[in-house]
């Protein structure tokens, strides 16, 4: 605050949100540091006008006010602009340049020392010009910031004005303390009430808000010219009647918000200035002790009305939201239960209605126990209230009963609720009804366990097959046998073929057993993911069939082979199989030869035993897979028909395919697929553990072949192979 | 071998078999196979053991020299036979032979892990069992020492 001569002066820029003044052109930047001079020196001069103390300092300020709003505004380089408009309006057109500089850096100082702080602590201008004053916080750090720049401001000045010799060193304390509070109140009153203007931009008032504005300022202006002016010709005491005017800063904080507050404020301000300025009223004579008095009642009566008014703006926006947040949960699928700490319930949501049956009223004030179904343990109960009273967050499913007695299940989040101290005050509870999922767990649970126990009824048949129904099997062959070794003579050759029958009938069906045992044994054993070298095991199939592959007269080539992932002994059992069937199915008239070969098929190896023999028609190539599917008779070839079966589910265990190419004349294909053992796939085959009793059937053996390239390499690498 | 068979009467050899066909088989192929042996029959691993310690009702019983032991019985299996001969001072040196219709791989391994002396499927064909009882029969009975502590509990 300040007079005479005169000393700072700064202003606002008008307008535009700031954001980033560094994005803007640097003339737009000078303009806008015209602008902030020109204005801080306008109301600078406006601020002289008034009374002052020892002639140097005003105790009415508003440039300061202009100041903060224009670095709020437009960013920290407005500081410019200040030392400008405070430069040239200290100590008059003529004032010596050292003093007129010293007091431009005042007032740029303490702009921005109140810019740093309201931007640190209370936040920017929003984007939509948004004023940082809307909470009872920032008002708080704005009051902060203009006691903290005023104070420097005013020790900073009444040193320089004494040091010049404007005013004896004896007047510093007056001139400090009433500097200080001019440019304290200017900051106060004037930031937030040029700030509000410039958000009205963005959102303009209606025109019925202008008409109440219009006539608030004018009832405040008369109610501070009768108690400020000497209009109704009686001298009040202000400092006792200013507590009248109270009531139309809450008329603008409760009505207008902060900046109704602050333009209040300001023109009470203005107003008790302008009349002592007049000569007229209590102040014209009190002294500049008396006004500056004033000033700083005028300032708290404003603090009073922004608190009032950041406060109802919390107030409404905390409104808002609950609003918000309780129109959620009303709307929320999920059933909310709000209960005190004595699980007294004191809210529910409609759709705890829905699901339980029980209406709000019949609830309110009951705990959450006539909801339990008698199905629970007493430990989860239990485990329920000691998480929550250690504070935490419980989780759970629950089986509770509805009012018409059916049950449901519940996934239920239970958490605290805390109040600003930390204790614990309510429990909240959103619920999820489970009950389907419950039941579709259930329904799989059992289909798992008849699926297990049938599993397990298979393989103890298996073994059955294996042990106990041999034992009745050798009695019949070896008893048979025994009577021709006994009583051969005394039997015809007829005799001797029945014998014959038998013992065949019977080694039939120990082969028979024997495949079962191997095609029961797949599941039992778990798919093998080491590399095994597949050159190896074909080698091994090769010397232990040496003696069949002899007699057919075959020639059996093996391409390179690779490491593939699966179980040694599965997969010699597979290779046993396709061999002897190509043994089996050689063709009558040309020597059999028989390849093994594999190409890579992405992650897998295709590996396939090709044969020269008789070929499979067509319309059987799918169903050969199939367990006991024989496609000959049996005088025409031996067989059990399963040993493609059994090789089906060994490949398919392993993440493998397995199918037939044959054109039905010239030969046969067999390809199956195995995982590399580096491949992902690989890695997948730790997770197949369980016995798959319905893989099998699913993907029995589709026949065609993979990506036609492919198939390409693989009849090329036949070639080389064979 | 021979010599306790000379000095002391005939190989004693006893089967434990719960099914009395695939006895009576063995007994035809031992037959069959022309060894003088004395075949001794109980049908499962209780008796056996009974016999083996001479627990009534067989006290009279005779020292075998060989056991032919079968796998799956009721009572006391095979398996469980095995590991309580092969657990027992007095009878861990006596020969055991599994006699058995299982092929499976777990059986063939856990019976020797339980220390039996050898292991050898009941074949369908009466000419493979004559044959296989034969080879035991060389072994046995001609091919190895016999165990010199056995026959001492006579």
């Amino acid at each position: 605050m300040v007079p005479v001569p005169p000393q700072h002066a700064r202003e606002p820029a008008g307008g535009e949100r700031v954001t980033d003044a560094s994005h803007q052109s640097w003339t737009r930047q000078v303009a806008l540091i015209g602008a902030t001079a020109v204005l801080y020196a306008l109301a600078a001069w406006a601020g002289l006008a008034f009374v002052t103390v020892e002639g140097v300092a005003a105790p009415v300020w508003p440039p300061t006010g202009v100041a903060l709003a224009a670095l709020l505004l437009k960013g920290p380089r407005m500081a410019v602009g200040v030392f400008l408009g405070a430069a040239v309006v200290a100590f008059g057109p003529g004032g010596p340049l050292l003093f007129k500089v010293l007091s431009g850096l005042g007032a740029a100082g303490e702009a921005l020392i109140g810019w740093w702080m309201v931007s640190r602590l209370a936040g920017p201008v929003g984007p939509r010009g948004e004023s940082p004053f809307s909470s009872m916080n920032a008002v708080l750090v704005l009051l902060l910031a203009a006691i903290v720049g005023g104070a420097a401001h005013g020790l900073y000045g009444a040193a320089m004005v004494a040091e010049m010799g404007q005013v004896t060193w004896t007047a510093f304390r007056d001139v400090a303390i009433g500097w200080a509070v001019g440019d304290a109140t200017g900051m106060l009153l004037v930031a937030p009430a040029l700030l509000a203007l410039n958000a009205a931009r963005h959102d303009p008032p209606g025109v019925a808000q202008v008409g109440e504005g219009a006539v608030l300022l004018l009832c405040a202006g008369a109610g501070a010219a009768v108690v400020y002016g000497d209009v109704v010709g009686v001298r009040l005491d202000s400092h006792a009647v200013s507590w009248a005017l109270l009531p139309f800063v809450i008329w603008g904080a409760l009505r207008f918000g902060i900046g109704g507050a602050a333009l209040v404020g300001s023109g009470l301000s203005l107003v008790a200035a302008f009349h002592a300025a007049a000569g007229a009223g209590y102040f014209q004579d009190a002294g500049t002790d008396g006004f500056v008095s004033l000033q700083v009642f005028i300032g708290m009566v404003t603090l009073t009305g922004l608190l009032l008014a950041a406060g109802d703006h919390e107030r409404n926006a905390a409104q808002a939201e609950v609003r918000q947040l309780s129109s959620a949960v009303e709307q929320s699928a999920a059933s909310v239960m709000i209960t005190d700490t004595q699980g007294r319930l004191l809210y529910v949501n409609p759709k705890f209605t829905e699901a339980s049956g029980y209406s709000a009223p019949e609830v309110i004030g009951k705990t959450p126990r006539i909801l339990r179904s008698g199905h629970m343990r007493r430990d989860d109960y239990e485990s329920l209230w000691s998480t929550l009273l250690a504070g935490r967050v419980w989780r759970g499913e629950l089986l509770n009963r509805r009012k018409d007695g059916s049950l449901w299940w519940e996934h239920a989040a239970i958490a605290p609720v805390r109040d600003g101290r930390g204790r614990i005050i309510r429990f909240v509870a959103v619920k999820e009804d489970i009950t389907e999922r419950k039941e579709a767990e259930s329904r799989l649970r059992a289909t798992v366990e008849e699926l297990q126990r049938s599993n397990a009824e298979l393989k103890h048949f298996a073994s059955l097959a294996a042990h106990d129904l041999q034992e009745p099997l050798r009695a019949m062959a070896g008893f048979a046998q025994l009577l021709r070794r006994r009583y051969g003579e005394k039997l015809d050759s007829e005799a001797d073929s029945y014998i014959e029958f038998v013992v065949q009938g019977a080694e039939h069906m120990k082969a028979l057993f024997r495949d079962l045992m191997d095609y029961s044994a797949v599941d039992v054993t778990p798919p093998g993911r080491d590399p095994v070298d597949l050159g190896a095991v074909v080698a091994q199939v090769r010397d232990a069939m040496s003696r069949e592959v002899a007699e057919a007269g075959a020639s059996l080539s093996i391409g390179p082979l690779p490491e593939v992932a699966c179980d040694r002994r599965q997969l010699a059992l597979v290779l046993h199989h396709l061999i002897g069937n190509a043994v089996k199915f050689r063709h009558p008239e040309r020597p059999l030869r028989i390849s093994v070969g594999a190409v890579r098929a992405g992650d897998l190896w295709q590996v396939h035993v090709s044969d020269n023999g008789i070929g499979i028609a067509q319309a059987h190539l799918k169903s050969l897979f199939v367990l006991f599917r024989r496609l000959h008779t049996r005088g025409a070839y031996e067989g059990t028909g399963i040993g493609l079966a059994i090789s089906r589910r060994i490949v398919e265990r392993h993440g493998g395919r397995i199918w037939a190419e044959s054109d039905g004349e010239t030969g046969t294909a067999i390809r199956f697929t195995l995982p590399d053992p580096a491949s992902p796939a690989a890695e997948r085959l730790a997770m197949v553990s369980l016995p798959s009793p319905g893989a099998a059937v699913v993907s029995s053996s589709s026949s065609q072949p993979p990506a036609g390239a492919d198939a390409a390499r693989v009849r090329v690498l036949e070639e080389d192979v064979s | 071998m021979s010599a306790s068979v000379g000095d002391e009467g005939p190989f004693v050899v006893l089967l434990v078999e719960d099914n009395p066909a695939d006895a009576r088989l063995t007994q035809e192929a031992f037959a069959d196979a022309g060894r003088p042996v004395s075949l001794e029959w109980v049908r499962d691993g209780d008796d056996a053991m009974a016999f083996l310690r001479r627990h009534p009702p067989y006290t009279e019983a005779p020292r075998p020299h060989l056991v032919l032991l079968d796998l799956n019985m009721p009572r006391k299996d095979g398996r469980a036979t095995l590991m309580e001969i092969k657990g027992d001072a007095a009878l861990k040196a006596l020969p055991v032979v599994v006699l058995t219709t299982s092929e499976s791989r777990m059986d063939v391994e856990e019976s020797y892990r339980a220390h039996a002396n050898a292991y050898v499927t009941k074949p369908l064909d009466m000419d493979e069992l004559v044959a296989k009882i034969s080879a035991l029969c060389d072994f046995w009975l001609d091919g190895v020492a016999a165990v010199p502590g056995k026959p001492a509990g006579r």
